[in-house]
C-alpha cells in the first residue's frame, strides 16, 4: 500500500500561505489514490517556484533548464513508457519559455501529463508579467502595465485537439486531485492547469478572487464536445470554469512507434544482427 | 546547443554533440565548409567542466571515434563532441565494411546503486559517480541542473559547491588518460612539419606524398582527438622539425593558438583556407610555394 509518508516531508523554498502547498497536496493526494510507488514515477520540472516542487518529493526527479521540462519527459517517456511521468512547473516556463515544447507535445500527443501551477506572475524572479498575466497588469517591470494580451493555456489546447484538457484551482485541492488522478491515468498528453494565488506579488489575483470565480463545469458537461469545451475555454472573467474541459481518444504518440512494442527501449539488448544488416546495407 | 552541454556536464548526462562545422557567423555560408568552430566547440557551455572533442580525417575515423566519444559519454558521463565539417560530413567515399568484432556495445557503466539511499552525485575520487537509470530500481534518480548535494537535490550550501565543481573536474584526468595520440607520418627531424587536425587528413597527407616525390623531407602530424591535448605525445616532432606549418580552415589558426596556448610552442607559419572551400593539395601547396 502507499501512503502519502512514502512521498516524504520536506522543508520547502516558498512563502507562508503560498498556492504551492494546496497543489502539492492535490499531488500527493492523487499519487496514494492511484497507488503509485515512488520508483515508478518521474517528476521532470524546469525553473521556478513551481518548478522546485519535485524537490519536495520522493519520486524520480529530473529538475532542468527554464522552459525545457517537456524535451526531457518525453524522451524519458519513450525509453521507458513504464514509467509515469509528470511534469510539473510554472507559468512562466511552460507558457513562455517552453511554448514551443507544448505546442509540439500537444501535436505528438505524448502520455505525459502536465500540471501547470499558474499564478499569471513570475513569483521565483520577484513579481514580473508572466505570459498569463493580464493586459494592464503593474508590475515593477511593467510600470505602464502589461501591453499584450494573456496566454489562455486552455483555449489553446482544446482547439489543438489536444488529449485532456483541464483547470483546476489549488483552494480546491480535492477537485484538483482528482482532475491529475484522471490526467494520469488518461492515454496520451494531458494539460492540468492549476490557477493557483502568489500571496507574495500578485495582489490582483489573490486567493479570494479565484475563489469568487472558479466554478466546476456543471454536471453533465461533455467533454467530448469540441465545440462545447472551446467555449468553455474561452470563458474568463467573473465565472472561471473548472473541470475536465476536453479530452480525446487519440493514440499517444509513442503508439505510433513499431520499435516500442517490444518493450522499453531501456531495458533492450543491442542487436548486433540489426547492425551488421544496416553496414551491410551499404555493400 | 549550447545550453544542453552545460546542462549535460551538470547533471552528468552522457550525450555525444557531432558539429558538422560551416562558415559563419549567423547563416554564412550554409552549404560550404569550414573548420572554424574548434574553439567554439572547446568552450561551448557556461562553467567550468571536462569534455572531449574527436576530430575525425576519414570515413573510418567518423565511425570508430563517435563510437569512443559515446563510449567516453557513457563513462564520464557528460557532453563529448566530434568536430566534423560540411566537407566530410557530406562526402560518399567507397570503403572496406567496418569491422564489428570486438565492439562491445556502449552502455551505462554502473548497475548497482553503491549507496543506500542511492546518490546520484556521489563524490568519489574518480568523480564517477553510480548512475542507476529511474525506474528499474527500488533507487529514486535525482538529477538537477542547479548546484546540488550529493542525493541530487538543489543545494545553495557554499561549501558543498567547491566540491562538487571539483567531483565534476576529477573525470577530467580519466579523460587525458585516455587520448588518442596524433598521427605522424613521414621521417624524423622532416625540414617540414604539416599540422592538422579532422577532415583535412587527406589533402594534407597528399601534399607531403608530392613533396617528398619531389625530395623534399616532409612529415605530417594529425589530430584526430584535439581535447584534451597531451603535449608530452607530440612535442617532440614539434621541436625536432625545422619548420612547422599549421594548415587549417579558419582565418585565425586556432588549432595554432590552441597548441600555443597548452605547450608554449609557436607555429608561426600558418596555410589557412576560409573560403568555404575544403582544403586541397593544391591550394596548400601553392600557399606553402609562396
Amino acid at each position: 500500500m502507499v501512503a502519502v509518508d512514502d512521498f516524504g516531508n520536506y522543508e520547502t523554498a516558498w512563502c507562508p500561505g503560498c498556492g504551492n502547498f494546496d497543489i502539492q497536496e492535490a499531488v500527493k493526494q492523487a499519487l496514494v489514490a492511484l497507488q503509485l510507488e515512488p520508483s515508478e514515477l518521474l517528476f521532470v520540472s524546469g525553473i521556478g517556484q513551481a518548478a522546485k516542487a519535485p524537490h519536495y518529493l520522493n519520486v524520480n526527479v529530473f529538475n532542468g533548464l527554464h522552459g525545457r521540462s517537456l524535451p526531457v519527459a518525453t524522451g524519458a517517456k519513450l525509453a521507458n513508457p513504464n514509467l509515469t511521468v509528470i511534469v510539473e512547473s510554472g507559468d512562466g516556463c511552460n507558457y513562455g519559455e517552453g511554448g514551443n515544447h507544448l505546442l509540439a507535445a500537444m501535436r505528438r500527443n505524448i502520455d505525459v501529463t502536465l500540471l501547470v501551477h499558474n499564478n499569471q506572475v513570475y513569483g521565483l524572479t520577484k513579481g514580473q508579467a508572466s505570459p498569463t498575466s493580464a493586459e494592464g497588469f503593474v508590475t515593477k517591470a511593467q510600470p505602464e502595465g502589461v501591453p499584450s494580451a494573456p496566454f489562455n493555456p486552455v483555449e489553446v489546447a482544446v482547439a489543438m485537439g489536444a488529449g485532456f484538457v483541464a483547470r483546476g484551482f489549488a483552494g480546491m485541492t480535492e477537485h484538483l486531485s482528482e482532475l491529475i488522478q484522471q490526467g494520469v491515468t488518461h492515454r496520451g498528453f494531458a494539460l492540468i492547469d492549476a490557477l493557483q494565488p502568489c500571496v507574495s506579488f500578485n495582489k490582483v489575483n489573490t486567493f479570494a478572487w479565484y475563489k469568487k470565480r472558479c466554478r466546476p463545469v456543471p454536471s453533465g458537461y461533455d467533454p467530448g464536445d469540441w465545440e462545447a469545451a472551446m467555449k468553455v475555454a474561452r470563458t474568463w472573467g467573473d465565472e472561471i470554469p473548472i473541470g475536465v474541459i476536453y479530452r480525446s481518444d487519440r493514440a499517444p504518440f509513442e503508439d505510433h512507434f513499431s520499435a516500442l512494442r517490444a518493450g522499453p527501449l531501456v531495458g533492450r539488448e543491442t542487436d548486433r544482427e540489426a547492425l551488421k544488416k544496416i553496414m551491410d546495407g551499404y555493400a | 546547443m549550447v545550453e544542453g552541454v552545460s546542462l549535460a556536464a551538470m547533471t552528468e548526462t552522457p550525450v555525444v554533440v557531432v558539429v558538422a562545422q560551416r562558415p559563419g557567423p549567423a547563416t554564412g555560408l550554409p552549404t560550404r565548409t569550414a573548420q572554424a568552430d574548434l574553439e567554439f566547440v572547446l568552450h561551448a557551455g557556461h562553467g567550468e567542466f571536462p569534455r572531449a572533442i574527436f576530430s575525425p580525417g576519414t570515413i573510418e575515423q567518423c565511425f570508430h571515434l563517435t563510437r569512443k566519444a559515446f563510449e567516453l559519454a557513457e563513462r564520464y558521463q557528460g557532453p563529448m563532441f566530434v568536430l566534423t565539417d560540411q566537407f566530410l560530413a557530406d562526402s560518399y567515399r567507397a570503403v572496406p565494411p567496418f569491422e564489428l568484432e570486438g565492439l562491445t556495445p556502449v552502455k551505462p557503466a554502473q548497475k548497482s546503486a553503491g549507496t543506500s539511499p542511492y546518490l546520484r552525485y556521489a563524490i568519489t575520487e574518480t568523480g564517477i559517480s553510480p548512475r542507476l537509470l529511474p525506474g528499474l530500481s527500488k533507487g529514486l534518480v535525482v538529477a538537477d541542473s542547479d548546484e546540488h548535494t550529493e542525493d541530487g537535490h538543489l543545494t545553495e550550501d557554499l561549501h558543498i559547491s567547491p566540491l562538487m565543481v571539483e567531483k565534476r573536474l576529477r573525470k577530467g584526468a580519466g579523460l587525458r588518460s585516455e587520448v588518442i595520440a596524433p598521427d605522424f607520418e613521414g621521417e624524423a627531424k622532416p625540414d617540414l612539419l604539416l599540422v592538422s587536425w579532422g577532415s583535412s587528413k587527406g589533402a594534407v597527407t597528399e601534399a607531403a606524398s608530392r613533396m617528398k616525390f619531389d625530395g623534399e623531407k616532409v612529415g605530417t602530424l594529425h589530430f584526430s582527438q584535439v581535447w584534451p591535448m597531451m603535449p608530452e605525445q607530440f612535442i617532440d616532432y614539434l621541436t625536432s622539425a625545422r619548420e612547422v606549418v599549421s594548415v587549417e580552415g579558419n582565418a585565425l589558426g586556432q588549432m595554432a593558438r590552441l597548441i600555443r596556448r597548452e605547450t608554449g610552442f609557436d607555429i608561426e607559419r600558418k596555410v589557412l583556407r576560409y573560403d568555404g572551400l575544403p582544403l586541397t593539395p593544391e591550394a596548400i601547396l601553392r600557399e606553402l610555394s609562396r
